[in-house]
């Protein structure tokens, strides 16, 4: 019977990673690591490749787990951070341990192909890759425990019920399965009944409809501190992707006292801030904007319009929600590629959390930090006919902390049927012939009677069985060299010496972007959050008749676009003369001439 | 002269320090004199003498080290006599957290000093250090300090903390600050005459530039404050030391980046000060007040800074009366709203401490120029908040001996050539004459206080015990807030910021039937408790000058105590005999 289930949960993941039938062997030996057993992974890999994978630790959280940072590139770590690179975040979400799982893959698979696959090793060479597999390893630990609960969250103490006791009334695996589901129980102040197409389901009472509830719906466990509410101040915490200060979400149980509360949070954040030569972040989470990138958006439309400048700069002064115009195409194309390398079937759509990205650590990427970052939970489901009815998810009614939904993108969809996440998923698990909901299974409860135990299998929806991740690796690691190769890169070009007069010169070149992102995104361009390309000229002697000392390119795109710098200066023959050109994301070319050579490059 | 005598004055505080520290309690205590202001080493021996003055109230430490290293100070008063600190109500008071916005770390060092005085004195004031608890912190911004007493500065500069910013985005930082040209340890005014410019000097005073009327030819510009090109960028004084504004670092709700608030830093808390502060904070939930000096303009200022935030009614309406109370303390000073007001100001720390921690909270901007003249600013709508140069130069003539005004001399410019070099020393226009200094400490502490006297001061001034049956009793506990200020505000209770306040009762074999809000005594209206009788909840508190009811139906016999615990109020108890 145990060997069959396992059977049933391995077919779902053939799915959910799009992984080719019996694509490798030793499939049963691939599992999740905790965080200690990840932290070794990723020693061994250190120690197999000493030149390319360097180890250190970013912070640790509030309990003192350590959270890994790691280096990935050809040279020492100091060397690493004068290069320009990207950051892979693994796991924002506790619950979201694939990312991790992922993240190791990436890594391990970059450092086999170095050495092998040209454009691997030119970009290890020239770039550096920084991986923070685990953001969040308090939450992680979750998954390993004996009994499972999704657990999106850190450990920091809060009182999500608002009575003065901290974490003082947790869930119970009361009928030993090893998972938390719900209960429900027949009660005549209950207002949910079994929703007629899936019975399993349970729906809000419409009353206006005629529908009359019959149950009343808990975690499953019991009312430990006994005031009246179950399972509603378990252990922890602040979901760390609820707690970036863009768009945050204040005062929500879950999104910590105030932004950037968390250890974790501040952590990353200082760390970037720090690392200005980070130039893309790729992040594991809970959200999508590679199968979906972003859109125009309607206000943006409408503010080039006819608007007054004083409204255009009261509007510049204003928090930005939306990508901007300029920022789009680039979103476009990665996501076409992205489609393409992960062979993403039509209709299938990705695993989100129906939340708009508030206090998200990607939206603060771009919208503070003012780089893109693209993101995927590495999960996708396929798509249902959407029903119309009303009624409440039985997802929705469980704690304080709602557990966020997951919610496939529909588009066009009219009107919203709460269950409708949870009939895809049922509809899912049926047509793949597998058990993802345990059957209410009656139960005497010790405080409330006769109770039903049941309900959705935890982890299965936001962390899927380990067996299809080398498959989704091999995708996402030649997904990372990709965005690798996109870098910005700064030449000089067209270095122009002409004699004008007597000790009189006039000194032009051509600064062009070689790589295809241009040197800033056009809102961190706009924001000041990415510093411009300088361009800078020391003569050794002389003054400058014409032109800049420091020449700022605010932003200039890729793909060979150029900007034309000029001077007319006035010194003795034989001056010599450095020019450095600085920038933040696309490197530093420094040179020197003098002023008698008259030549063209 | 000056420096001569502060030279002795210093080193009688710190031996006199120092032989107290050798034997506490022995001699008599230090006395500090407000006759001039105090630089950070100064500060920091009048902490350490005003606490080894009174050992028995007085407590010194260091809540966290600036970006330079130096240590934020903090004093805790508190008479261990009436209850260990978190049992009482504190307030928080804090000065400084803008660099060159000294005095308020006066107004704190006058505030231990009198508290400490005037204790076993003055009844009132014995009463606020036995029921209260003050945390007072005279400099949040340590290096701003001692940067701006310490080197050749303005009267404007810096605000900042000591954390490199690369302000003019060439990615140096820091590299192109103002020079003292003549040495004279003044930053001035640079101002060169020349055929056409867009100033001009007052035909009644040259002192004074005005700029040109259209059609009017001027003979002279301005080229900024005393500085050359160091970074040799053509450009100068771009980019001076600092660049953050660190009242704009809190995560208040309306936090936001540098794009949209000028001076935000990286993300909230990133500076060092500000985040050692925010801890100290949330390891005191008693704080129930705060008070934050700044200068100036004479205003007593409230939150919201942004229009993005809106206040509860309830909470605004005891603003209103400390604030329009405090206009009264302090003559010259408007009571005001900082984002309508004065102007929009994100990630304020005030608006962080109400909005984020639920405290009532008030900056003052310390001393107005208006005061030079004691014009009365709230008929002068206008122009409420300052004089022109005239009238400082008049005073600065008639009062103060023409010590803050030097005049135009020439100097020759490595840039510019011949060149004017004048203007006003830093100590003038924001900073108060120091001979004003003890009253501008004495009434804006008077504010203060009584802020701190208006926190909660609960207490159970009735019981009632009623017998229905065989052990069996029914009980009226009455519980009361004789302060303004409410235990919880309506924004802390909304957003459940801490804890509710609870209301609990507890005897040997008693058993709680049930319990009940009384919403009316006479005609018994009483709202059920559901759940945990023993232990109520008061979500919303005790309002200011109310009191509230419960009832219990108990079970059980003899001694038993009902204790009323607020987070922000303390703790009562009261015994009750069931017979």
């Amino acid at each position: 019977m145990r060997k069959k289930h396992f059977w049933q949960i391995a077919l779902v993941v053939l799915f959910f990673l799009e992984m080719p039938l019996f694509a490798r062997a030793g499939l049963n030996k691939i599992r999740y690591h905790s965080n200690a057993e990840l932290q070794s992974e990723f020693r061994r890999l250190q120690n197999r490749y000493p030149k390319l994978i360097h180890l250190s630790e970013l912070a640790k959280t509030r309990s003192g787990q350590s959270i890994l940072l790691v280096r990935v590139g050809n040279g020492m770590p100091k060397e690493l951070d004068s290069r320009t690179g990207i950051l892979l975040v693994g796991e924002v979400e506790g619950n979201h341990l694939i990312g991790s799982e992922v993240a190791l893959g990436n890594v391990r698979q970059l450092a086999e192909n170095f050495g092998k696959v040209d454009s691997v090793t030119a970009r290890l060479n020239r770039h550096v890759l920084y991986v923070i597999p685990r953001l969040n390893p308090e939450g992680a630990a979750y998954y390993f425990k004996k009994i499972k609960q999704d657990h999106p969250w850190n450990d920091t103490p809060t009182d999500d019920d608002h009575d003065g006791l901290i974490d003082e009334d947790g869930p119970e695996d009361l009928n030993g399965d090893g998972r938390i589901t719900m209960m429900r129980k027949r009660d005549p102040e209950g207002v949910y009944f079994s929703d007629p197409k899936n019975p399993e389901l349970l729906r809000k009472a419409d009353p206006a409809k005629g529908e009359t509830g019959i149950y009343k719906i808990y975690v499953e466990g019991t009312d430990n501190d006994g005031d009246g509410f179950y399972n509603e101040d378990g252990v922890g915490g602040v979901n760390i992707d609820w707690n970036f200060p863009q768009e945050y979400p204040a005062f929500k149980v879950g999104a910590g006292k105030y932004m950037e509360s968390e250890k974790e949070t501040r952590a990353v954040s200082e760390f970037l801030f720090n690392h200005r030569n980070i130039v893309l972040v790729l992040t594991y989470s809970l959200h999508d904007n590679l199968v979906h990138p972003p859109k125009v958006s309607q206000r943006i439309a409408k503010q080039t319009g006819g608007s007054s400048s004083a409204q255009r700069w009261r509007l510049s002064r204003q928090p930005e929600k939306n990508v901007t115009r300029d920022d789009i195409p680039y979103f476009d194309r990665v996501s076409r590629v992205y489609k393409k390398l992960m062979q993403i079937p039509k209709g299938a759509e990705p695993v989100e959390i129906s939340d708009d990205g508030k206090g998200s650590f990607y939206q603060w990427v771009y919208f503070q930090y003012g780089v893109p970052d693209f993101t995927t939970s590495l999960m996708l489901i396929p798509k249902a006919a959407p029903t119309s009815t009303k009624g409440d998810s039985l997802q929705e009614k469980s704690s304080f902390r709602r557990k966020p939904k997951m919610q496939p993108k529909q588009a066009g969809q009219r009107e919203k049927d709460p269950l409708h996440i949870d009939r895809q998923w049922l509809a899912y698990f049926k047509a793949q012939g597998i058990t993802g909901f345990v059957p209410w299974k009656p139960f005497r409860h010790p405080q409330l009677g006769d109770v039903e135990i049941g309900g959705f299998i935890p982890f299965l929806r936001t962390t899927a069985p380990a067996m299809g991740i080398p498959n989704l690796v091999e995708k996402q690691a030649s997904f990372v060299a990709y965005l690798m190769g996109l870098l910005p890169k700064i030449s000089v070009e067209n270095l122009t010496l002409q004699k004008k007069g007597d000790q009189v010169y006039s000194l032009s070149l051509l600064v062009r972007n070689t790589g295809f992102l241009p040197t800033a995104t056009a809102f961190g361009a706009k924001k000041r959050l990415v510093k411009p390309v300088l361009v800078k000229i020391f003569p050794e002697k002389g003054e400058l008749l014409s032109g800049q000392k420091v020449v700022f390119i605010p932003r200039l795109d890729g793909s060979g676009a150029s900007h034309k710098v000029e001077w007319l200066l006035h010194a003795p023959a034989g001056t010599k003369v450095t020019l450095k050109i600085l920038s933040e994301k696309a490197g530093l070319i420094e040179k020197t001439i003098s002023l008698k050579e008259i030549k063209n490059e | 002269m000056n420096n001569l005598r502060r030279w002795i004055f210093r080193s009688l505080i710190l031996s006199i320090g120092l032989a107290r520290m050798a034997v506490p309690g022995f001699s008599k205590p230090i006395h500090l004199e407000f006759d001039h202001y105090y630089d950070y080493p100064e500060l920091t021996q009048a902490l350490k003498g005003l606490e080894v003055s009174y050992p028995k109230f007085l407590k010194l430490q260091s809540v966290g080290k600036s970006y330079q290293g130096r240590d934020i100070w903090e004093m805790t008063i508190n008479n261990p006599k009436t209850g260990p600190e978190l049992s009482k109500p504190a307030m928080y008071i804090e000065a400084n957290v803008h660099g060159n916005e000294v005095q308020g770390g006066e107004v704190c060092l006058y505030t231990i000093q009198f508290l400490m005085e005037n204790y076993g004195r003055n009844p009132k004031i014995t009463d606020l250090v036995d029921h209260r608890v003050f945390y007072i912190l005279p400099t949040v911004n340590p290096d701003g300090r001692a940067w701006w007493f310490e080197h050749p500065n303005t009267m404007h500069s810096s605000r900042s903390i000591q954390r490199p910013w690369d302000d003019d985005n060439d990615g140096l930082f820091d590299e192109d600050g103002y020079d003292d040209l003549d040495g004279d340890g003044q930053i001035l005014i640079m101002r060169k005459k020349v055929p056409y410019g867009n100033f001009k000097q007052d035909p009644e005073d040259p002192r004074i530039m005005i700029r040109v009327k259209p059609g009017e030819k001027g003979d002279y510009i301005f080229l900024g404050y005393e500085g050359i090109d160091n970074d040799g960028d053509g450009r100068i004084n771009e980019d001076p030391p600092g660049g953050y504004d660190p009242n704009r670092n809190w995560p208040s709700l309306d936090w936001q980046p540098n794009y949209v608030q000028r001076g935000a830093g990286e993300f909230p808390l990133s500076n060092p000060e500000s985040y050692a502060v925010t801890q100290f904070l949330l390891a005191h939930p008693n704080i129930a007040g705060v008070q934050s000096y700044h200068n100036s303009g004479g205003m007593i200022l409230r939150g919201p800074g942004s229009k993005d935030v809106h206040y509860p009614g309830a909470d605004a309406r005891v603003y209103d009366y400390i604030g329009k109370t405090g206009e009264e303390i302090l003559p010259f000073y408007r009571y005001m709203i900082i984002y309508k007001d004065l102007y929009p100001a994100r990630g304020g720390f005030v608006t962080f401490t109400y909005e984020t921690l639920g405290i009532f909270s008030f900056t003052n901007e310390l001393w107005s120029s208006k005061q030079y003249y004691d014009k009365n600013p709230q008929k002068d709508k206008r122009n409420w908040y300052a004089t022109t140069s005239k009238e400082r130069l008049k005073y600065d003539d008639l009062v103060d001996f023409g010590e803050n005004f030097i005049e135009w001399k020439p100097f020759k410019h490595p840039t510019y050539g011949n060149i004017e070099l004048g203007g006003w020393r830093k100590m003038t226009n924001r900073i108060n004459p120091p001979y004003t200094l003890p009253e501008l400490c004495h009434r804006n502490m008077a504010f203060t206080l009584f802020h701190a006297e208006q926190m909660p001061k609960i207490s159970i001034p009735k019981t009632e015990v009623k017998k229905l049956g065989e052990n069996t009793y029914q009980i009226y506990v009455t519980i009361a807030n004789d302060g303004v200020i409410p235990t919880i505000s309506q924004q802390a209770a909304k957003n459940h910021i801490f804890r509710p306040d609870l209301l609990i009762i507890r005897g040997k074999n008693l058993k709680v039937i049930s319990a009940g809000k009384v919403r009316d005594r006479w005609l018994n209206h009483v709202l059920p408790v559901k759940h945990r009788p023993e232990r109520i909840l008061i979500s919303n508190g005790i309002p200011g000058l109310s009191d509230l009811t419960y009832q219990w139906i108990v079970s059980g016999k003899g001694k038993t105590v009902v204790t009323l615990d607020c987070l922000k109020g303390g703790r009562v108890e009261k015994a009750i005999l069931l017979k």
